[in-house]
């Protein structure tokens, strides 16, 4: 059995530049997923929670989600704690077509995927902090157990019984014998590490699972990777050198432990365009 | 640093041609078009780089210049520089300065030096820039101005972040809203889509219903009506009359009591009325109660007949009576232990009295030990302390102070005396104080004694009296002993007084035998007549014959009450009779009844039963005719409204709309349950929902801008910090090397000024603050340097560029001067040329100028460390 899984894509969530265009980006990364899906042949996608963000969501949103999940691939969605399931949220705005499955339910609840295949799912129905729903869960049925849910600790995974759990919440990507963490497929903060974006899991009949990545990102390319600004510092051995007030300013500046870098850069920057400018 | 000497090999219109520099004054001289400005340009090139493009050479791709340069450390370096492609290292930096500084410290020109000399305050600004840049950009004082606070830009970004927030609230409060309202809607869109389904599920379930009952009714009848119930009224009317006779007939009495025929029997038995008294007859009562009477008095009497007989005297046994006293030994006794009581009491009151008077005796003989004082002594050993005292004063005031002294001593004495002669009266005082006290304790206790004594003699005479009577009583026993008649009292006095009862007695018996004999008398005349039989046997007869004749006369009081009972069970024995014949008629006709609709039965309630089940398969059958005829009636209408294949097709049809409707309402299956009243609002929720997402603005464009105005904001306020950090910056470093480069100035000026300027200056003086300079003359009065001469200005500005590349330089810098004379005089440019004579004496000079007495000058003034190039026009 095939499953692509992928997580905390968060459609709408704010960005530091060109949010824009980065959140149009989210959206069509979801849309390359939806794409690998189907191309994949997979028997089900699934998502771990943090689809959209609840605060931030569009109007558009629940009809984007609706229209890109309008395919013959089975879906299965676990909110997330950005993306709680609630009388106001917009799982529950969305006329969804029969292949979307949304677990709305607090605790863990039992879905077929197939014979002998058990997907368990459960939902944070409400905002707050993540909630651990493996936390006194545990498996009563036979044949291969999967679980898709947000914010669970994995080290919980092994003693609930699952052979197998797909898990959201942490952005960093993390692919154990017995859980997957698959990250946010789209770059959302600067720094990120780790091989990230859609998974496709191929569910063996002993409950192993084997993993490949797949870049889906529609923004990685487009380089707007965030960066720090920072202040350039510039060789100013030179003009400290002199025996000028220029050069007395300047190694003023650079002897002032009380200055931190960028300030220090600004403040040599001040003075040395106020003594240039004629 | 020295240059030795300079290489053209292509730079301008030179080509391959070397310029040696001595290692002090080098004048190069040489009219216009003699290359000057291009050796000036080529000296620096060389050292330097970066040249002017106006320089490139007039001939051939290749422009490169070479130089060899003595360091003060020694060293010799040769700089070859391609300037098409300079990769040599700037010279400049030998001497810690860099090409721009060198080019300002370092190379002199006539536009410079009018500049500074034509300005009001050039040479001020000169030396404020050359210590502020090396003189390669502005003065700290322009620098300062110009860093200023952005005021507007720091108002404006914390305007755009209030404005950044207050949108960002709005989008979000806006965003609320949204969520909300959607929320409703969806409700209210669910409550409507479901309550379409009730009422249409309502109306499929009629015409379901509808459809099912034609099929029924059509099934049941086809096209033939009901034909309806046959004709059995006649039975229900035999069977209603028999209920209706059943239902009036009265059930027969059973009678309780006696009946008729024992009635009689019990009146023919009862009997007559009796003759004679039914009751003890009042008179009798009378005399047999006084006869019991007389006869209990006479047998209590007789109860107390004296015993025993005795022959003695009845006074003597009334004497013994007398006597008899049974309480005389308890009184003796009592007696003797209040005899004992009282000696007990009188010893220890007699003891008592003999001590006290002991004691008072004592205090007594204590007294008359103790002296009596003399009252008179001590008066007058007061009184003679007192006038020796008074004359011993009056001696001390005339003067006698010995003889005073000794009369003062004398007085103390007596006085003294006088004060211890009191002596024992205290004493004495208390001791007749507890002598009296003593006294009247012995008094007291004599007092006790005596009421003591007085106790015993009355105790003592009352046991006299008990021991008296006790002997009384003992010899009265023993006479009643010798007498034969017990020892009391009572039965003495008895015994003394038994004539008496005897006498009564025999009146007592008499009282009973007349009592007798008048009740013997009543008994007689009521025929109770028997010598034989006591009073009491006979009084017992006569009453048991009364009560036999009240329970006759009591019997016979009941024939008229039984009579009437007899007559009223007479009438009722018939009345039941009549009831009884009306019962078993209606039980006749139930019979006939129960027979003719084909039931079984004898008892009442079988008829009864078998009626009952007859009329309610009859009702049923009523009912079912009922049924036929209305089911008939609900066909023909049903049939009006439709046929059976028009009424499917309506279901047909209606089935279809429901199942759309059911499709439509799951849609919302995740919505909890709504209230319905919401159903009429789904549209204008709709609406304003859609109104809102067109209008709403974007939550993270919003936070987007508060994030872009925050760092802006930082940004800005950052640059106001760096800004007033620079101010501060700079300002402490001009301090600081204002006051290390006004020094370098003054010492130079004083080196040079006084020579330079023929003893005319004396002295020079530099503000650190302002970098002013001012001159002292010979006659001690001070001159800013800008006041003076366009000579001496000349001097003195030319010995502080030498002051500051000396200062500025790390190394003695050499000086490239290009055509500062050409302004001045011959006066003026000797005395210049003199200057820089003397100057080269510790640097190298490099002066380039077109004037001929330049060069004359020169070969008249340079020595040997010096060196003259006369240039010839280049060929164009």
């Amino acid at each position: 059995m095939k499953l692509l899984l992928f997580a905390d894509l968060h459609l709408d969530t704010r960005f530091p530049s060109a949010g824009p265009e980065r959140r149009q980006a989210l959206r069509d990364t979801l849309g390359h997923i939806v794409d690998l899906a189907q191309e994949s042949d997979v028997d089900a996608m699934l998502c771990a929670g943090d689809l959209y963000e609840h605060d931030r969501c569009s109007p558009s949103t629940a009809e984007f989600l609706r229209s890109s999940f309008d395919c013959p691939v089975p879906v299965f969605l676990a909110p997330g704690n950005d993306d709680w399931y609630g009388p106001a949220s917009v799982y529950q705005q969305v006329d969804w077509t029969p292949n979307v499955h949304v677990f709305s339910s607090g605790s863990m609840t039992p879905v077929e995927l197939a014979d002998g295949v058990t997907l368990w799912g459960a939902a944070n129905v409400g905002p707050g902090p993540a909630r651990d729903v493996l936390d006194g869960f545990a498996v009563n049925r036979g044949g291969v157990n999967l679980a898709l849910c947000h914010g669970s600790a994995p080290d919980d995974v092994a003693i609930t019984g699952l052979d197998h759990a797909f898990l959201g919440h942490v952005h960093t990507p993390e692919h154990a014998t017995d859980y997957t963490f698959p990250g946010n497929p789209d770059p959302l903060t600067p720094g990120e590490t780790g091989e990230r974006g859609a998974v496709l899991c191929t569910v063996n009949e002993d409950g192993s699972v084997s993993r490949e990545v797949f870049d889906v990102s529609a923004s990685r390319s487009l380089g707007w990777m965030d960066s720090e600004k920072t202040f350039p510092l510039l060789d100013f051995d030179t003009v400290a050198a002199e025996r000028t007030v220029r050069g007395q300013f300047v190694r003023d500046v650079l002897a002032d432990p009380s200055l931190d870098m960028a300030l220090r850069g600004r403040v040599l920057s001040a003075g040395l365009r106020a003594l240039e400018e004629r | 640093m020295r240059i030795e000497s300079v290489t053209a090999h292509a730079f301008g219109p030179l080509h391959e041609r070397t310029l040696p520099l001595a290692p002090g004054l080098t004048v190069v001289s040489g009219a216009n078009e003699s290359a000057k400005s291009s050796w000036h340009a080529a000296i620096r090139a060389a050292l330097c780089g970066d040249p002017s493009m106006r320089h490139r050479p007039w001939e051939g791709e290749a422009w490169r210049v070479a130089a060899t340069v003595s360091l003060e450390s020694g060293e010799v370096v040769a700089v070859d520089r391609d300037l098409n492609a300079d990769l040599a290292p700037d010279g400049s930096r030998w001497v810690g300065l860099d090409r721009l500084s060198f080019a300002a410290t370092a190379c002199v020109d006539q536009a410079q030096l009018l500049t500074v000399l034509d300005a009001a305050n050039g040479l001020q600004d000169h030396l404020r820039r050359a210590a502020a840049t090396a003189g390669t950009d502005g003065t700290v004082e322009q620098a300062l101005q110009r860093l200023t606070a952005p005021v507007d830009a720091l108002r404006d970004a914390r305007n755009r972040l209030r404005e950044a927030e207050t949108d960002l609230a709005v989008a979000q409060r806006e965003h609320t809203r949204y969520l909300g309202l959607s929320a409703k809607a969806r409700s209210a869109a669910a409550a409507r889509a479901r309550l379409a389904v009730q009422e249409h599920a309502a109306s499929l379930e009629s015409i379901s219903t509808r459809v099912a009952r034609l099929n029924e009714l059509q099934e049941r009848f086809g096209d033939s009506p009901p034909s309806g119930l046959a004709a059995q009224e006649e039975l229900t009317h035999l069977v209603n009359r028999a209920l209706a006779a059943w239902r009036a007939a009265p059930t027969p009495r059973v009678l309780p009591g006696p009946s008729a025929e024992a009635l009689a029997n019990e009146l023919a038995a009862l009997p007559d009325f009796p003759v004679g008294e039914t009751a003890l007859d009042d008179e009798l009562r009378v005399v047999a109660s006084a006869y019991a009477t007389a006869s209990a008095v006479a047998a209590a009497h007789h109860e107390r007949r004296p015993s025993p007989r005795t022959n003695a005297d009845p006074s003597v046994l009334r004497g013994i009576a007398t006597r008899l006293d049974p309480a005389a030994g308890g009184r003796l006794t009592t007696a003797s232990i209040d005899v004992d009581t009282a000696r007990q009491y009188q010893d220890e009151a007699a003891a008592n009295a003999a001590r006290t008077q002991v004691e008072a005796d004592v205090a007594a003989a204590r007294v008359q030990e103790i002296a009596l004082p003399n009252p008179f002594l001590r008066n007058a050993l007061l009184a003679l302390s007192c006038l020796t005292s008074l004359v011993g004063v009056l001696l001390f005031l005339t003067g006698q102070q010995l003889a005073a002294m000794g009369v003062l001593v004398a007085a103390l004495v007596a006085g003294v005396g006088g004060a211890m002669s009191r002596g024992n009266a205290a004493q004495r005082e208390s001791a007749v104080t507890f002598a009296a006290e003593r006294t009247a304790i012995a008094t007291d206790a004599r007092a006790v004694l005596f009421t003591a004594d007085r106790t015993l003699a009355e105790a003592e005479g009352q046991r006299a009296v008990a021991a008296e009577a006790a002997r009384i009583h003992d010899e009265a026993l023993a006479e009643c002993a010798s007498l034969g008649v017990p020892a009391d009292r009572e039965t003495l006095w008895r015994l003394a007084n038994r004539p008496a009862w005897e006498a009564e007695h025999a009146d007592l018996v008499t009282e009973v035998a007349r009592t007798e004999k008048a009740i013997r008398v009543e008994l007689a005349t009521r025929g109770k007549v028997d010598a034989a039989m006591t009073v009491p046997d006979l009084l017992v007869d006569y009453e048991t014959d009364c009560k036999v004749r009240a329970r006759q006369a009591s019997m016979a009081a009941q024939r008229p009450l039984l009579a009437q009972t007899l007559a009223d069970r007479h009438l009722a024995e018939a009345t039941v009779a009549e009831a009884t014949a009306a019962h078993t008629r209606a039980l006749d006709l139930l019979r006939e009844a129960v027979s003719a609709i084909g039931g079984t039965g004898d008892r009442p309630e079988d008829l009864l039963r078998a009626i009952a089940e007859w009329q309610r398969g009859w009702d049923r059958q009523l009912r079912e005719a009922e049924d036929e005829r209305n089911a008939w009636a609900e066909l023909q209408s049903l049939i009006a409204s439709g046929t059976l294949d028009d009424l499917e097709a309506t279901h047909s049809a209606a089935q279809t709309h429901h199942a759309t409707l059911l499709e439509a309402a799951a849609r919302y299956a995740a919505c909890d349950a709504v209230d319905p009243s919401l159903a009429s609002s789904a549209d204008s929720l709709a609406a304003t929902v859609a109104e809102l997402a067109r209008t709403s603005p974007s939550v993270p464009d919003a936070e987007e801008a508060v994030a872009t105005a925050t760092a802006v904001l930082a940004e800005v306020t950052a640059e106001v910090e760096a800004i007033d950090l620079a101010s501060r910056y700079l300002t402490a470093a001009r301090e600081k090397v204002h006051s290390t480069i006004a020094p370098a100035l003054e010492n130079t000026l004083r080196t040079w000024l006084p020579s330079v300027t023929d003893g005319r200056y004396v002295d020079a003086a530099v503000d650190p603050s302002t970098l002013t300079v001012r001159v002292c003359a010979a006659s001690e009065s001070w001159h800013q340097a800008s006041h003076l001469s366009l000579g001496t200005a000349e001097q003195i500005y030319l010995l502080l560029r030498v002051a500051l590349a000396q200062h500025l330089a790390t190394e003695p810098c050499p000086l490239l001067l290009d055509d500062v004379t050409v302004q001045a005089d011959d006066a003026r440019t000797r005395a210049v040329l003199d200057l820089l004579l003397q100057l080269s004496a510790d640097r190298q000079i490099v002066l380039f100028a077109q004037d001929a007495a330049v060069a004359e000058w020169a070969q008249e003034r340079l020595g040997e460390r010096d060196l003259l190039h006369q240039l010839t026009p280049v060929a164009a």
